[in-house]
């Protein structure tokens, strides 16, 4: 047994295992049908993209035909790119407001299913599921249909019964806009994981910490937030990966909003790439959103440290 | 100790059921599928399948498989090898866009297909489009087409394909003013438009003008009102493969909407929402909340006629036209030509694409299409002979129409980098309605943007 | 001796910390809250809805609320058997998309197996890396993903619709499942091998039931995942009768900007049947109170 090896199974919280080279190689054969499928159609892709970015390859005009390797020049154009910096920070804006709110939701939602004794919860159950199996265009559409100007918006026909004007919504709170909309269709997401992990969690534990007296509120935060930390934060990994390159709902809705407002990072490279068919400059803009991306995992996965 | 190096039989079964199981559901749902495109010409004597994409749209594929089974027959009884095969593209413009740029930067674009305006320039110069030259100068028919349209085919020397247009106009509630007892006739310059947004706004519970104005419209900004807006004053735009984007007529230009949403007479709100066009031309304009609306021919049927999204009772009584003013006092229609279908550079046999192209075009195919489908006016110019039930259509608006295409004005504004320019139109637009910007601020950041976007080789200033 | 699998689950046992005052404002606190957000949820809903089942006056935008003007099964009807095709789309969605889950799943159960319980040096990198490939946006990797498909001859074929929903889904399934099946105390597996169960026992019988909340959620949210997207299968595909149904939804789009917005979300609520379903199905998996002790091996 190697040392590392030892070193890896002390620190986890179980009885070691010896386990040998033989049969960690036949393990891994389980892993490689997974990764071979990866590699084709997502590693290959992302690794041209990486060369793409320091070209000025262009989908169509005259740079078609031609394309040549520049260097840094598309990562030098985005530094002094004030809109590339304004997409980053408003990225950044959408993706924190979210987290937030949809981890408050979903926890309490995954809480209250998890406790099987009140009535409503497989209502509740379908009902926050719902916006998450309407397919994008709908949910864009529907957003539309809220929104919308005037008195004719369902959202402003609400607040008129209670007295108040008519809002330009995606044009006056933009950034609340679109947050309000990823909170409504996303929450699911976050009350799924929330709550399988929270049924993983082995009835004696539970049960030993009522005996010793622990209230609701210490229940919650020594005891289940612990557990399902994994969950917690494999979900705000992936849900931070996925809002820092959101792009479908956003587009349908504001295009970008008013000006620049909602200009995401999936938004500016959208349109670099497709509107402008700059698509080594937009490559260049993708590379920069993995860097904040792996900066965000990597602080993600310190947390997770003890887990892997 | 470890025992996983037997494998029992029941796990050998299991997973093998398993993996069948997966593999006959991802079977299942995989029939033989040839790849489209990109195969060598089939020898002479065979059979040369060509495809034809068109959108996804119930009416437009009708008319597809009435053009497709047509020729079929034609090749077939005049021994001609070639075969037409219809493929379907997206449904909404922008993702045909990213279908066919996709498309073409993979070499797999079908052979026939109908472009996109604001990317045809970019596609040609990047050399995805056949030239059809050789095969359309000859033929008899290219005279039928007006001249005012012909030059939309053309870049350069490249012609790549059959033009067609479509006209555009300001389209007004005649009843509202007449009610109002406001005079209808023609407003020549803008001064006389501007004086008829007035009365709208004194006398009438109207707001006078819904036009396309803002980035939520999308396309429709560039498109459907600022491009003709632009052309109604004098001076240049294009010139020398450069965007004019400084100068005393794109300022007046931008002032159209200063002045327009300074008195009140714009539907600000409405351009600032989620799909703008909903309150505006699908509520506000039926319901007389909105006094003019600009568009194109298509209005009369899709948008307000009896099949349309939002019929209006009494359209023809009710609607009516008025070109847009100008600077020099000649109000004009605009006349949007496009290039119609285009061959691929990667075509098996452009020749045999030319043929369907000449086809589809033909009157005697025309007139059966357009009793399924009419989305516009007709370019050629023989076609109100040839099929006289044409001239009837849509109230007689369609031949109108037509005749615009002689007295209108047109200009190619599809040049490369359009796109860039219609998003930098949008935005300063919108810039100027909400009153964050004055029209000259809003020119000056707007010819700012174009130069760092587009570059200085292609922007230039007159001012 | 045989293994005593117990039962993770037991009947819920009563909060004995709790007092019966703090109780009873626990659950007013809970019905408030579905309530609210309940309400939070649905009210968007009342569109669609309104939209595909009724009529609308003449002159009025069926983008926004109005009042019907009767009800009306056309729009169903366009859908089904007009231009809408939407069991061809449905079939087509159902295919891909049930297909790809079960690769994935079966892919992702033994490499997250595999990730659980294997040694080796570079496995935080590896998992890292799994994780963050996916990062580069779609519209930077299209062009070389499409021109791997057209190598492939899979361009404009389900297959490969198939394939391309699976490698999306991997990254992430990878990662549930590894984390719910490092929940199963390796001790457990210790004394099947012990016994004489083969590898393949080991985890049918052991393993998997027990990380099966994991699995459920995987699924599920996979499911949900790859039954919206839009993306892939706009750019694979270009042959009517294979179309899915997100793409299809745009056959309600007449011309330009009209839309028929009754036939759309006629459509749309269709679409939403399968991913319900799915959902109510895979529920019990998903909350293992409702399980009873269907763990215990022997």
């Amino acid at each position: 047994m190697t040392r590392s090896a030892a070193c890896c199974i002390a620190a986890l919280p179980r009885i070691g295992v010896i386990m040998t080279h033989t049969q960690n190689r036949t393990l891994l054969l389980f892993l490689v049908p997974a990764l071979l499928m990866l590699f084709v159609f997502t590693v290959i892709p992302s690794l041209w993209a990486v060369y793409v970015s320091f070209t000025d390859l262009a989908l169509a005009g005259p740079k078609a035909l031609d394309y040549t390797f520049v260097g840094l020049k598309n990562y030098n154009k985005l530094f002094a790119d004030r809109a590339f910096h304004n997409s980053i920070l408003l990225t950044i804006q959408y993706t924190v407001f979210t987290n937030i709110g949809q981890f408050t939701l979903g926890l309490i939602a995954a809480l209250i299913l998890n406790r099987r004794k009140v009535w409503g919860q497989g209502f509740l159950l379908a009902v926050i599921v719902l916006p998450m199996v309407i397919p994008g265009i709908t949910q864009a559409l529907i957003w539309s249909s809220m929104l919308g100007a005037k008195e004719l918006g369902t959202l402003n026909r609400m607040i008129a019964v209670v007295g108040f004007d008519p809002v330009i919504w995606t044009r006056t709170y933009p950034m609340l806009s679109i947050v309000l909309v990823n909170f409504w269709n996303n929450s699911g997401f976050a009350m799924i994981l929330f709550l399988a992990g929270l049924e993983s969690i082995p009835k004696e534990v539970l049960e030993s910490a009522t005996i010793d007296g622990a209230n609701g509120w210490q229940m919650l935060t020594r005891i289940k937030l612990p557990l399902i930390r994994y969950v917690v934060l494999l979900w705000l990994l992936l849900n931070t990966i996925g809002c820092l390159g959101t792009f479908d709902l956003v587009f349908s809705l504001t295009r970008g909003g008013p000006g620049n407002a909602t200009e995401l990072l999936g938004i500016y490279i959208y349109n670099q790439g497709f509107q402008f068919f700059e698509l080594g400059y937009g490559s260049a803009a993708a590379m920069v959103m993995l860097v904040i991306s792996l900066i965000f995992a990597f602080f993600y996965l310190r947390l997770m440290r003890v887990e892997l | 100790m470890s025992t996983n190096k037997n494998l029992s039989r029941r796990r050998f079964l299991q997973t093998s059921a398993l993996l069948t199981a997966g593999g006959v559901l991802a079977a299942c749902a995989a029939p033989a599928a040839p790849s489209t495109g990109g195969e060598a010409a089939a020898p002479a004597g065979e059979l040369i399948e060509l495809t034809y994409m068109t959108p996804d749209r119930e009416l437009g594929t009708n008319v597809k498989n009435i053009e497709i089974e047509g020729f079929n027959k034609l090749m077939e009884e005049t021994s001609q090898p070639y075969r037409v095969v219809g493929v379907l593209a997206p449904a909404t413009d922008n993702d045909i866009k990213t279908k066919l740029t996709l498309d073409a930067a993979a070499g797999t674009l079908s052979d026939i297909f109908s472009p996109l305006g604001e990317t045809l320039a970019d596609f040609v110069a990047a050399g995805y489009i056949a030239d059809l030259r050789p095969y359309i100068e000859s033929w008899d028919g290219w005279a039928q087409y007006p001249e005012v349209l012909r030059g939309f085919s053309f870049f350069g020397d490249k012609l790549v394909g059959l033009p067609g247009g479509s006209t555009f106009s300001f389209f007004y509630r005649k009843d509202l003013l007449e009610g109002a007892g406001i005079p209808i006739t023609q407003p020549n310059t803008w001064e006389e438009f501007f004086a008829s947004c007035g009365q709208i706004a004194e006398k009438t519970d109207a707001i006078p003008a819904g036009i396309p104005a803002a980035t939520p419209w999308g396309g429709g900004t560039w498109g459907e009102a600022f491009k003709q807006i632009w052309l109604s004053f004098n001076g240049s735009i294009y010139e020398d493969g450069k965007w004019v984007v400084h100068s005393e007529n794109l300022l007046k230009a931008f002032q159209v909407y200063e002045t327009l949403a300074t008195n009140g007479w714009l539907t600000v709100d409405e351009l600032l929402s989620p799909n703008p066009w909903e309150p505006i031309k699908y509520d506000g304009f039926p319901n007389g909340t909105v006094g003019i609306v600009t568009g194109g021919d298509w209005q009369w049927t899709f948008d307000w006629g009896p099949e349309g999204a939002t019929p209006i009772e009494g359209l023809f009584e009710k609607v009516d036209r008025w070109g847009f003013p100008a600077e020099d006092g000649k109000p004009f229609t605009y006349v949007d030509g496009n290039a119609g279908p285009v061959v691929a550079a990667t075509a098996k046999s452009i020749e045999g694409a030319t043929e369907f192209i000449k086809y589809i075009a033909e009157p005697s195919v025309m007139c059966e299409t357009i009793k399924v489908y009419l989305g516009g006016a007709v370019a050629r110019v023989d076609f109100a002979e040839q099929c006289p039930e044409y001239v009837d259509m849509v109230n007689g608006k369609m031949a109108q129409a037509s005749q615009f295409f002689e007295t209108g004005r047109t200009f190619n504004f599809n040049q490369i980098g359009s796109g860039k320019i219609a998003d930098g139109v949008a935005r300063a637009t919108e810039d100027i309605i909400t009153g964050t910007q004055t029209a000259e601020e809003a020119m000056e950041a707007f010819a700012a943007a174009m130069t760092d976007s587009l570059g200085a080789e292609m922007v230039t200033r007159a001012s | 001796m045989t293994v005593q699998m117990q039962p993770i689950s037991s009947p819920p046992a009563p909060a004995k910390s709790a007092s019966s005052w703090q109780n009873q404002w626990d659950v007013v606190a809970i019905y408030l809250f579905l309530i609210v957000f309940s309400i939070f949820i649905l009210i968007p809903f009342i569109w669609p809805f309104l939209s595909a089942f009724t009529n609308k006056p003449e002159n009025v935008s069926s983008l926004y609320l109005y009042r019907p003007t009767g009800f009306t099964w056309d729009h169903f009807w366009n859908a089904i058997y007009g231009r809408g095709q939407a069991f061809t789309l449905l079939r087509n969605s159902i295919v891909t998309v049930g297909g790809a889950v079960l690769l994935a799943l079966l892919l992702c159960s033994l490499g997250g197996y595999a990730l659980s319980r294997a040694r080796f040096r570079f496995k935080r990198a590896l998992m890292f890396g799994i994780l963050l490939v996916q990062i580069i946006p779609g519209t930077a990797t299209v062009l070389p993903f499409y021109l791997i498909m057209r190598e492939l001859h899979l361009l404009n074929t389900l297959l490969g619709v198939v394939l391309g929903l699976t490698a999306s889904a991997i990254p992430f399934m990878l990662w549930v499942m590894k984390g719910f099946i490092d929940t199963v105390p390796i001790e457990l597996e210790e004394a099947a091998f012990l016994d004489g169960a083969t590898q393949f026992q080991v985890l049918s019988r052991v393993v998997f039931p027990l990380a099966l909340p994991g699995i459920g959620a995987a699924a599920i949210l996979t499911f949900n995942g790859a039954w919206a997207t839009f993306f892939l299968p706009l750019i694979l595909l270009s042959d009517a009768e294979k179309f899915l149904m997100p793409l299809g939804l745009f056959r309600a789009l007449i011309a330009y900007t009209n839309l028929d917005y009754g036939m759309l979300n006629a459509m749309a609520l269709l679409y939403m049947l399968p991913s319900f379903l799915i959902f109510i199905f895979a529920r019990q998996y998903l909350i293992k109170g409702t399980m009873a002790g269907a763990m215990a091996g022997q």
